[in-house]
């Protein structure tokens, strides 16, 4: 039987990876969108990753994406941070290096949740040691640690 | 739909009637001045103009991209979105 995750704490801090603004733009329909109507945590991102979706967005998807992506990002709280190349070395030791950038902003930010969608890269037991005590999941299950 | 009238008049005929011009350039109308029958210069009704400048700085104003974060940035392949579609899936 499936444990049930530990409920949310108020003022839960989550910081958003690429994937999951990226895909919450894409859709309205999925857990990553789903994640900007809780009212229980507060959704964080950093320069970095705000940069890379929108340079993604203009590139892959369409002209109301656009709009849909400002409107997102409106409703998230903008940690001032600028990358750490040596942070960003030391996560390349836990994870692929297309990724390093991304886990060490997670990192930086010091958020109680990192959310991903990336499960083969980062829902694993390496990353989540290199982010201890900050914790790792998708979307999914921090919507039912929501419930 | 746009209503707006356009009017194309060489700019060596246009001097004589400025006056008449300057009055068909309300709202949307414009009128284009051509010089050896090329488009030069075109009269806007100025309140046209401003709401023109403000529309189009609103939309291209808001920006994340950062040129000192870019290089940190990479592009994301067809394969990884469509995957992050499935898992994002409720």
């Amino acid at each position: 039987m499936a444990q049930r995750r530990p409920a949310l704490k108020p003022a839960t801090t989550v910081f958003l990876d690429s994937s999951v603004l990226f895909t919450a733009v894409n859709s309205p329909i999925g857990g990553s969108a789903k994640l900007f109507t809780l009212s229980k945590i507060k959704l964080v991102t950093s320069p970095l990753v705000l940069a890379e979706v929108e340079r993604n967005v203009r590139k892959k998807l369409q002209g109301y994406h656009r709009e849909r992506f400002f409107k997102l990002a409106a409703g998230i709280k903008i940690v001032e941070q600028r990358p750490d190349d040596r942070l960003i070395q030391q996560a390349q030791k836990f994870i692929v290096e297309k990724d390093a950038v991304i886990l060490a902003e997670a990192k930086n930010s010091k958020a109680d949740f990192l959310v991903t969608l990336d499960k083969k890269h980062f829902l694993q037991e390496s990353v989540k040691n290199f982010l201890s005590p900050q914790k790792v999941l998708a979307p999914k299950g921090l919507l039912e640690m929501a419930k | 739909m746009n209503n707006a009238t356009l009017s194309i008049i060489p700019i060596s005929k246009a001097r004589a009637q400025l006056g008449n011009l300057a009055e068909k350039t309300r709202g949307e109308n414009y009128v284009v001045l051509t010089r050896g029958g090329e488009p030069k210069v075109v009269l806007v009704d100025f309140n046209y103009l401003i709401n023109l400048q403000k529309a189009v700085q609103a939309i291209y104003q808001k920006t994340y991209l950062d040129p000192k974060l870019l290089p940190y940035t990479r592009e994301f392949s067809d394969s990884e979105i469509a995957e992050w579609l499935k898992e994002d899936q409720l």
